[in-house]
């Protein structure tokens, strides 16, 4: 707990002592990785954007424990694209090809964290389409969700939607 | 979300990728995860009961009723049974999308009472395909003040509608097996105020005169039919697509804001009627700024299939050609004496052409292709700035 107390005040004192960098905002993931990026970008994160309302401005470093650095750059890459005006099918179509199950899953929850409505109605279609079809160990193994059914309820579970068990597909795509 | 509250959780929470496999995205709040389970089909929604006991009723909370087809798993035994038992579950008391594609079907009255619930539950979205078994659609549905989106595939049938009033009705796609009466469809039509776009198919033959598809607020038209008549007035339209028309008797009026059209006629070369009948329909759309046009003939065994007859007309060339044509795309050349003419004919005439291309038929042999492409490039060109490139394999 100390040690990220003082990783944020390290990022505090990063933009106390640079105030020509005022007009940039500082994101800092959970691996102390600074992103530097425009207020433009900081207003499409409602969350972050709130945080520097509520320190009228003075404050322009904003610790992000719940992100990595390995993630945050494909979030402002989607907020820069929301700002140019640019989410075209195609380009979303790229985006998540380059994406793995855990990475969307890290996005989705990054997106929640931040509270980009976009890019979390864009990861839930693309988590939608993941999980279409597919066995329920499988999406168990997706989500990494405990099975905490004893399984004579599981039994009983599965006997009563049997009707929804057919036409599964088989796991083989499974990629986790 | 509550500010204080995110700063206590961000000094708190640990680094993420310190990779503890804690089953995160099951914690996160109801409504994020019904979001996902609303994008699924209602059957993978309720699969989802089986991971674990906090999902076992997260389904219940999803606002769609999608079936996007029939299972073999359902049957003329347990139908009933299974919709009444998820109607009875669900605790959204607001439905966004109704979505119901069944090809056979064991109850139609459950099928509208689906209907009237979505209604009464604010739908916004309702779409069904439903063959060969006959659904009576409620009248209700033709005054539901919610709906954004109405798709009616199949075998529906309207009890006689007197009233018809979607307010907020921006996409309707019709298409159905069943003739409905002209004063019904333009009365539906007409109780649109702020439709946008119509995808209207049909196999009929029956339109009288005064039937006319005329949306003042309409900017996408597909029309798909084997009726004689076309009669359209659409002042705000901008995409056009006509497929396999067979009509003889066009009516287009105000398609002054147009920018692309997509046109197919299905011709037959020995009808008279029909071929003095197509300039009526290029008047009609003549201020395009984009048409793509594709002839399917009927006679293919004679006539290869889209064959072009070409007769240089004798009257002055129209100035949309003249002065206005950019681009010029011409697909499956086959170097037959009225494609070369036809050609000759653009070339001569586009002054303001700055792109043609020729796709040759694909088994064309290329030495024969090479021939034909010295002769297209010695033909005289209006425009010196038209680049023309030929294709031989597309």
């Amino acid at each position: 707990m100390a040690e990220e107390v003082s990783s944020q005040m390290n990022s505090l004192s990063i933009s106390e002592t640079n105030p020509s960098s005022s007009a940039t905002i500082s994101l800092v993931s959970g691996d102390d990785i600074v992103f530097k990026v425009e207020p433009t970008i900081a207003k499409e994160m409602e969350t972050v954007q709130s945080f520097i309302d509520e320190t009228d401005g003075k404050i322009t470093t904003i610790p992000l424990p719940n992100i990595s650095s390995h993630d945050l750059p494909y979030v402002i890459e989607y907020c820069e694209k929301s700002i140019a005006g640019k989410i075209t099918k195609e380009f979303e179509a790229e985006f998540v090809k380059k994406l793995n199950n855990e990475e969307v899953k890290e996005l989705f929850l990054a997106a929640n964290y931040l509270n980009i409505k976009k890019l979390l109605d864009f990861l839930s279609q693309v988590i939608a389409d993941r999980i279409a079809n597919k066995s329920v160990e499988y999406v168990r193994r997706y989500f990494g969700i405990e099975n905490d059914f004893t399984p004579e309820e599981e039994a009983k579970l599965r006997e009563e939607l049997a009707w929804t068990f057919t036409g599964v597909d088989p796991d083989d795509e499974d990629e986790n | 979300m509550d500010k204080r509250s995110t700063r206590k959780r961000s000094k708190s929470a640990k680094v993420t990728n310190t990779l503890d496999k804690v089953d995160r995205l099951s914690s996160l709040p109801y409504e994020i995860l019904t979001k996902i389970l609303t994008l699924l089909p209602t059957k993978d929604a309720i699969t989802t009961s089986v991971l674990s006991s906090k999902w076992i009723s997260l389904w219940t909370f999803a606002n769609v009723f999608v079936f996007p087809n029939n299972f073999p798993s359902i049957t003329r035994n347990n139908f009933v049974e299974i919709f009444n038992n998820i109607l009875a579950q669900r605790r959204s008391n607001l439905i966004n999308r109704l979505f119901l594609c069944f090809e056979t079907c064991y109850d139609p009255d459950l099928v509208v009472k689906m209907i009237s619930m979505a209604i009464n539950q604010k739908v916004q979205e309702i779409n069904l395909f439903l063959y060969p078994f006959q659904v009576y659609l409620p009248s209700q549905l033709f005054t539901c003040k919610t709906l954004t989106v109405l798709e009616l595939v199949g075998s529906l049938k309207f009890f006689q509608i007197s009233y018809v009033h979607l307010p907020s009705l921006k996409i309707l796609h019709i298409n159905l097996l069943s003739f409905v009466e002209d004063e019904t469809l333009m009365r539906l039509f007409s109780g649109c105020p702020v439709l946008e776009e119509l995808i209207y198919e049909e196999f009929t033959f029956k339109r009288t005169f005064s039937f006319e598809i005329s949306v003042p607020t309409l900017k996408r038209l597909c029309v798909r039919s084997s009726d004689k008549r076309l009669h359209i007035n659409t002042p705000r339209l901008q995409y056009f697509q006509l497929d396999y028309t067979t009509a003889i008797d066009y009516a287009i009026r105000n398609m002054n804001n147009l920018k692309e059209a997509y046109i197919n006629i299905y011709f037959d070369p020995e009808d008279e009627e029909e071929k003095e009948n197509i300039p009526n329909l290029f008047n009609g759309i003549h201020k395009t700024q984009f048409l793509s046009f594709d002839v399917t003939s009927t006679e293919v065994n004679e006539l290869a299939d889209g064959e072009i007859k070409w007769t240089q007309p004798n009257i002055a060339v129209p100035t949309c050609l003249s002065s206005h044509l950019t681009s010029l795309i011409f697909k499956d050349y086959e170097g037959t004496t009225d494609e070369f003419e036809l050609i000759s004919y653009f070339l001569a005439s586009g002054n303001a052409l700055k792109r043609t291309i020729i796709y040759f038929q694909t088994n064309w042999d290329p030495t024969m292709a090479s021939n034909d492409v010295s002769r297209l490039c010695s033909l005289q060109r209006a425009s010196i700035e038209n680049k023309t490139s030929y294709v031989l394999r597309s």
